[in-house]
């Protein structure tokens, strides 16, 4: 059986650190290797640290906390 | 090792090791959740459920801060279905995911997926979640916040389409509406065109409704309720609702409605009230055989 992974809020930056981002000095998310470059959700948005609620497929889809962004998600989890 | 081993087979061949110093046999087959947290005051890097159905891994005590499960981590991701949420995002995800399993519910995206432009069926989704939350009648801090996440997001037509989807009119009135203009109409596409011009006006203005909010003062909310009176007829009704939930905000509707009813003697006052939540239907020239 596949394991679902999650994380609880204290492992936030672990996670990022995870897949090679950190945080700016205004808190966004950007690539480590290259702060200019913030990453995006789905839709083309930038994310901060506090809306940060993880990552799906690959290390490029970012998701945000917000309800409608969580609908949004929810297509791509599996039931 | 097989390249066709999975993420979780490897996450397991690392962990085990760490469980007991690997002397103790443990079933990690059942395990359907992994947990990631970062507790420098817990000492134990790994935790298993009694039911062994969750595995919780504390990297603050792996001895590299859990560098060494990042490859793991991240093969996992490489799935087309691979995620990693917080812990309340996915408890989320998956209430609403059983919310939308729902027949009814279904139905109801369904139907509004084919007549909505495409960017308001997501936010109707999300009102449709918060109506459900609302209306299990407890989590009133929840609605707020819920509320206010759409508000922030989608700005006044998000506003207006939370009200109007806990309020209930989505179901029975824009529902209706489009089906009488497809009764109308006869030809699907001339259907959709007019249904949707009325829909923009009624997501953007609010043209039957008045919903009183905390932030409304009372000359607010009656300079509102004014203001749509005037302008109900050309909106093709005849009718205003005011709805108000909360102890203030029904005391508030309270207060203004007589200055309402002295400024339009012609209207019809019908009050429903629920709990702390209350309905006033204000009706301009009813007909007399009504009245």
């Amino acid at each position: 059986m596949k394991p679902t992974l999650t994380f609880h809020v204290s492992a936030k930056k672990f996670v990022l650190d995870v897949f090679e981002k950190t945080v700016d000095q205004e808190k966004y998310i950007v690539e480590k290797d290259n702060s200019e470059q913030r990453v995006l959700t789905a839709k083309g948005e930038e994310i901060r640290l506090g809306d940060f609620a993880g990552i799906r497929h690959g290390s490029g889809i970012f998701v945000k906390s917000d309800i409608t962004s969580l609908v949004a998600a929810s297509d791509f989890i599996r039931r | 090792m097989p390249p066709d081993v999975t993420w979780y087979t490897k996450l397991w061949n690392i962990i085990k090791p760490l469980l007991f110093g690997g002397g103790t046999k443990i079933d990690l087959s059942h395990a359907k959740n992994v947990i990631v947290i970062n507790n420098p005051q817990c000492s134990g890097p790994i935790t298993v459920s009694q039911s062994g159905d969750i595995v919780t891994l504390n990297v603050a005590a792996f001895p590299n801060r859990g560098a060494e499960l990042a490859p793991v981590f991240r093969e996992a991701l490489n799935d087309p279905d691979g995620f990693i949420l917080e812990e309340s995002a996915f408890s989320r995800i998956q209430s609403i995911q059983s919310h939308e399993d729902s027949a009814e519910t279904k139905e109801e995206i369904d139907f509004f997926r084919q007549i909505l432009p495409p960017a308001d069926v997501t936010i109707l989704r999300a009102c449709l979640y918060l109506k459900k939350i609302h209306d299990e009648n407890i989590h009133h801090v929840e609605v707020a916040r819920l509320k206010s996440q759409i508000s922030r997001l989608h700005g006044k037509r998000g506003t207006n389409m939370a009200n109007l989807c806990t309020a209930g009119y989505f179901k029975s009135w824009i529902r209706p509406l489009y089906e009488e203009f497809s009764r109308i109409e006869g030809d699907k596409t001339d259907a959709l065109k007019k249904f949707q011009k009325v829909y923009h006006t009624i997501v953007e203005e609010l043209p039957w409704t008045v919903f009183a909010a905390q932030t409304m003062s009372e000359y607010e909310l009656e300079k509102q309720i004014a203001y749509k009176l005037d302008k109900i007829k050309s909106y093709g009704t005849d009718f205003l609702n005011i709805h108000a939930l909360s102890k203030s905000n029904v005391s508030k509707v309270r207060s203004v409605i007589p200055h309402i009813e002295e400024q339009f003697p012609n209207i019809r006052t019908s009050v429903r009230e629920e709990g702390a939540s209350i309905i006033v239907r204000l009706r301009i020239n009813p007909d007399p055989k009504d009245a």
